[in-house]
């Protein structure tokens, strides 16, 4: 086979999949991270992962559920608090059952109870979201209004950093196992949408009625799948604790409710490689331009969202998905010219190069 | 196990004062294709909503297969075999033809079984099988949006005889085909009976598509079962007539 028909043959395969592609070369820049920044940077981009890991756990129940949920901040932030009052209060409970055991389970049992009272009565559409987001106001005032509890405005400090027996986690540490922890729970969600369960997910996303007139128990379906969601929202929350060390109101309420739904917004919907490319995105772009605009940013932040909303409402992903403009164009270009250049060879030459 | 498929006993539904399906006794027999007709307003779709359990009704009861459904959630009814294809198309249509059939074949799965089994052969030559019989072969990797509106119709049907019914309601069926197309669908029709012990209740407007369909007919008006019987001697009831002169 010619140079040229090898190329083909790879290019045609990323352009395929380029979900995969993009999954591949974003883990390995996310490895070189610790190398290519400082400590204190590199500490930014942990944060950045459990962002990522926030905006997988809401992509699960909107992008393929189809349930705009504006609560999971509070989950998050459910996470983050529990683990701030708990390592800094009963030291006797190790960090790292607070953060792997603890946040996601409280995560989990949060949106259990939520969930329960929302699908049993089958809320859905505009007043599942306005319900989810009183969820997160109720939460974001209850942390400001109880301030010796939750130390109010100024939130909680002093949290201690992960550690094992005597080995307290460096910054490496920390960012490596947020790391580990996004690729594990974002193969987990891949399986789970990739498997008969995600299928009735996107089942219910796409006509609910139609879904449960076949067997499927619905309401099980999106309960199992938003608490799912909120134990990872818990565990996210419980990681950022210790790694930020400080706790306060702006990681549970509306904002970060609102925001997180942007990133998977422009990141793509319902991908779940979207949501994380979105977060990372506009983190990355908010520490970057964020002192150029000052304040100017979350203006630039809704013109983004909007535009994202009217030209590519399949997000950054979308752009570049298998049937996407982008890549058919990509597809004639680099496929059919590599082509074309084996078919003149063996014209030339008579026969095949193998 | 019983030769009726399904009895309604009573069957009434009442939205505040108004009544819109009142005291029907219904039977249909295992194998059977009843055909339900009635003008606009009868009470048809309401019916099939009270035996799909899309609605709860306000008195009497559904027997299905010699078990009282009355309170059984939809899903535990299409999983016990009642199958119901509504009138509008409802298929998935940002998926492909293959896809949704994969989608109608798993309803009846626990949920565990959902996560961790796989889509078995069994499964994807059932699914060959009728995808041929419904003339959707060639579509297998065709998004449902590009296909037409009878083909989205003949899918439905597929989709529903995938999830393994003992009773299928088919609200107008051939609802928006062409003359071509609604003999396609007696064809397909026929086609299932002939491979599969299915019950078939047919909603529909369409004299000439019942007659090719089935000898069993049930008339309801304003709610109630005015006549039932063969074609013939539900064109002889002077009250069917009197209904259909009035023009609903």
């Amino acid at each position: 086979m010619s140079t040229e028909a090898v190329t083909s043959s790879r290019v045609e395969r990323i352009l395929n999949d380029p979900h995969r592609a993009i999954e591949v070369a974003g883990l390995l820049i996310l490895v070189l991270i610790p190398v290519l920044y400082p400590p204190s940077d590199v500490q930014t981009w942990a944060v950045y992962l459990l962002f990522c890991l926030l905006a997988v756990s809401v992509d699960l129940v909107w992008g393929y559920t189809g349930l705009l949920t504006l609560g999971h901040a509070a989950y998050f932030g459910a996470g983050a608090y529990l683990t701030a009052k708990v390592t800094t209060e009963i030291p006797a409970i190790p960090e790292v059952v607070v953060v792997f055991v603890l946040s996601p389970l409280l995560g989990a049992m949060l949106t259990l109870v939520v969930g329960w009272f929302l699908f049993s009565a089958d809320v859905k559409g505009a007043y599942f979201a306005i319900a989810t987001l009183i969820i997160s106001v109720i939460f974001g005032n209850v942390v400001q209004q109880f301030t010796e509890f939750f130390g109010g405005f100024n939130g909680l400090a002093g949290i201690p950093t992960l550690s094992i027996g005597s080995i307290e986690f460096s910054v490496m540490m920390e960012y490596y196992t947020a790391l580990v922890m996004l690729v594990v729970i974002y193969a987990g969600a891949r399986l789970l949408t990739g498997s008969a369960f995600g299928r009735a997910l996107k089942g219910i996303r796409e006509d609910q009625k139609r879904t449960e007139a076949f067997g499927y128990n619905t309401e099980l379906c999106r309960l199992l799948v938003f608490t799912i969601s909120g134990g990872i929202a818990g565990i996210a929350g419980g990681m950022y604790a210790t790694i930020d060390g400080f706790v306060s109101p702006p990681i549970v309420g509306f904002v970060l409710a609102t925001e997180v739904v942007i990133w998977v917004a422009v990141g793509g919907r319902g991908t779940l490689i979207g949501a994380v490319a979105g977060a990372l995105t506009i983190q990355f772009l908010e520490s970057e331009l964020s002192d150029l605009l000052i304040n100017f940013w979350q203006i630039s932040l809704a013109a983004v969202f909007i535009i994202v909303v009217i030209w590519a409402p399949g997000g950054l992903v979308g752009v570049v998905d298998e049937d996407s403009r982008v890549v058919r164009w990509l597809r004639t270009k680099l496929v059919s010219d590599a082509g074309s250049s084996e078919k003149q060879i063996t014209e030339m030459t008579g026969k095949k190069n193998d | 196990m019983t030769d009726t498929r399904l009895e309604t006993q009573n069957l009434t539904k009442r939205f505040g004062k108004f009544v819109a399906v009142e005291g029907v006794d219904l039977q249909i027999a295992a194998g059977e294709t009843r055909a339900l007709i009635g003008p606009n307003g009868a009470g048809k779709t309401t019916f099939q909503n009270l035996i799909s359990g899309d609605l709860d009704v306000s008195d009497g009861s559904i027997i299905f297969e010699g078990t009282d459904i009355t309170d059984v959630p939809p899903y535990e009814r299409a999983r016990m075999g009642m199958i119901r294809k509504y009138q509008e198309n409802h298929v998935y249509d940002s998926e492909t033809v293959i896809e949704n059939m994969r989608m109608a074949a798993r309803g009846d799965g626990l949920i565990r079984e959902l996560i961790f089994r796989e889509d078995d052969e069994a499964m994807e030559s059932r699914i060959d099988e009728l995808l041929g019989i419904a003339n959707l072969s060639e579509k297998r990797e065709t998004l449902v949006s590009q296909l037409s509106h009878g083909e989205q119709q003949w899918l439905e049907i597929v989709m529903c005889v995938l999830a393994d019914p003992k009773l299928l309601v088919l609200d107008e069926p051939t609802s928006g085909m062409s003359v071509r197309e609604t003999n396609d669908t007696v064809d397909l029709l026929e086609k299932i009976k002939q491979t599969d012990d299915i019950s078939l209740l047919v909603v529909e407007h369409d004299m000439e598509f019942i007659k090719k369909v089935s000898n069993s007919i049930t008339v309801l008006h304003r709610g109630s079962i005015i006549a039932e019987g063969s074609i013939e001697e539900v064109q002889d009831d002077e009250q069917v007539r009197d209904v259909y002169l009035e023009g609903g």
